[in-house]
């Protein structure tokens, strides 16, 4: 222990870069063991907030009580200040209102912290993603979230399931290195995705960013899915389009470089009957490979037959949107509305 | 009493004022003209025949080219209930007087039609919003209202639609140019054209 403590002198086994002064081989086995030690312990003593936005904090509650009693896995001591905590359960919904609050929470917790974001409102807006005017799309639009939960709301169990996630995040992280390197293989392989190819198959092995600068750094695992959902099977011959008559224009597409800027509002509009893809919502079950290769197949299947009936009445449903500035007016234009008694 | 005996007493005192009285099986209600709503209020309270000492609700609703707001009261020694509507002058012009006055519980009701709904209530103490951040634009209940694009960076569900669009168009056009086609005459580009409005 008492090398161990030597060589954790806390400025070196600071995770994050300009850590340390790595010269000499045996500190750094030491460094690297007294950072899975530290990392096996941050897992194992996770120390909530004692934060609740919502009905999903009812379920917290719970899973916190006696009967599902997460003390057995070191996270029961909901801390009353964030201050002292290392996770916050953003349980509920996230309304604009209180995302600034969310935000000075996460701000005031001290590093290293993580976030669990419980509920289908703090993943994706949840049922009122559509027509709330008042709630954040995802918790993530305000702070870095490590896991999601989805469920209206989750389980206890689905809770501890992901706190159990969590420690394994937590215990496999170790070092900024390890981080760095799965963000790079992981953005790697969204990359091979877009285009078009099996993720890790035709980029090289991602290096350790750090290996220049410290020879001896940790080596590091990168557990990519074995196999990913990949958008178009590679092997599965294309259906030939038909050519476009002649004269017939299509609609316009924004340019590759047209500036980013706030987007004009735009009504939603239901994908229509002839739409090629609208197997594709379908398609959102939990066996993700077999539904992204039946969606495939079915939007393969119905290309055909649909792009003869979009060629035959082109130009169809709305344009792309345009790129617009908005900036002095925050909110989108008056929808003409129709009383039921008038209609 | 029932709502007809309680406009039966409104009227002998309001004459004219009392627009419209409305008893059916499930939902009864007196509408009032605006100038003698607060005095109408205060004597629904102080006679002993109605006595309503509670006010349960006041909300608003939106008719397009007007507002009617809706006050129900509750009379706790007789056992009756009353709804009385009032409409206002316009939708430009959505005022209605504060019953703040005459009940303290319409303070936080009226509070929050404001800030809903946009109806004003001249002669209320404190009209401010109640729900919403104070820097909010807008009434979000009223049924011209859409959602907003954007609060303070934090992107509405219309932005991020519209981004998401321009990101998988961006990427198609990409993805086609990156193999030497032109997505605009590429037989390809229809389909492409399709995939991003199918999957938008």
């Amino acid at each position: 222990m008492t090398e161990i403590y030597r060589a954790a002198d806390w400025n070196m086994m600071r995770p994050g870069p300009g850590g340390a002064p790595d010269d000499d081989a045996a500190i750094l086995t030491t460094i690297a063991g007294a950072r899975d030690l530290i990392a096996w312990g941050r897992g194992n003593a996770v120390w909530p907030m004692t934060f609740g936005l919502a009905c999903c904090a009812i379920e917290m509650m719970a899973f916190a009580g006696t009967r599902y009693d997460v003390d057995r896995l070191g996270s029961g001591a909901f801390r009353a200040t964030p201050r002292q905590a290392d996770l916050m359960i953003t349980a509920g919904t996230v309304t604009y209102k209180m995302a600034h609050r969310v935000k000075r929470l996460y701000e005031q917790m001290a590093a290293p912290k993580w976030v669990i974001a419980m509920g289908a409102c703090t993943v994706g807006g949840g049922p009122y993603s559509k027509y709330g005017y008042h709630v954040v799309q995802g918790v993530d639009l305000v702070v870095p979230v490590d896991i999601h939960i989805p469920g209206c709301p989750p389980r206890p169990e689905a809770l501890i399931d992901a706190l159990m996630k969590l420690q394994e995040l937590i215990k496999r992280r170790g070092s900024i290195e390890q981080q760095a390197s799965i963000a790079d293989a992981v953005r790697k392989g969204q990359m091979d995705l877009m285009n078009g190819m099996a993720p890790g198959k035709n980029s090289p092995p991602p290096a350790a960013p750090a290996a220049g600068a410290s020879p001896a750094a940790p080596k590091v695992s990168v557990a990519m899915p074995a196999k990913p959902p990949t958008l178009t099977a590679p092997g599965a011959p294309k259906p030939p389009s038909p050519p476009l008559p002649v004269g017939v224009k299509l609609p316009s597409m924004p340019a590759s470089g047209a500036p980013k800027a706030p987007s004009p509002p735009k009504p939603y509009v239901k994908p229509s009957a002839t739409s090629p893809d609208v197997a594709a919502p379908e398609a959102v079950t939990k066996d993700a490979t077999k539904a992204a290769a039946a969606a495939t197949a079915a939007a393969e299947g119905a290309a055909g037959s649909a792009a003869a009936e979009s060629t035959a009445k082109k130009p169809t449903g709305p344009k792309p949107p345009t790129v617009k500035s908005t900036t002095e007016k925050p909110f989108g234009p008056p929808v003409p509305y129709i009383p039921p008694h008038q209609r | 009493m029932t709502t007809q005996e309680i406009a039966a007493l409104l009227k002998e005192r309001f004459q004219d004022k009392v627009l419209e009285v409305v008893e059916t099986d499930r939902h009864s209600h007196v509408r009032l003209a605006p100038d003698v709503y607060v005095a109408a209020c205060e004597f629904l309270r102080d006679d002993e025949r109605t006595a309503f000492e509670q006010l349960h609700d006041l909300t608003a609703v939106d008719w397009i080219d007007w507002f009617d707001v809706v006050v129900h009261l509750f009379s706790i020694r007789k056992k009756h209930s009353l709804c009385l509507k009032v409409k206002t002058p316009s939708r430009d012009d959505a005022t209605c007087p504060s019953v703040t006055p005459v009940w303290p519980a319409a303070d936080w009701h009226e509070r929050e039609t404001w800030d809903l709904m946009g109806v004003k209530f001249p002669g209320h103490p404190n009209l401010r919003r109640i729900l919403l951040p104070e820097d909010w634009q807008g009434h979000p209940l009223r049924k011209d209202e859409g959602n907003p694009l954007e609060y303070h960076g934090i992107p509405g569900i219309a932005a991020i639609r519209t981004a998401e669009e321009n990101l998988r168009a961006e990427e198609l056009v990409k993805k086609v140019q990156r193999k030497g086609g032109d997505p605009h005459a590429n037989p390809l580009g229809g389909e492409i054209v399709e995939r991003v409005r199918g999957r938008a």
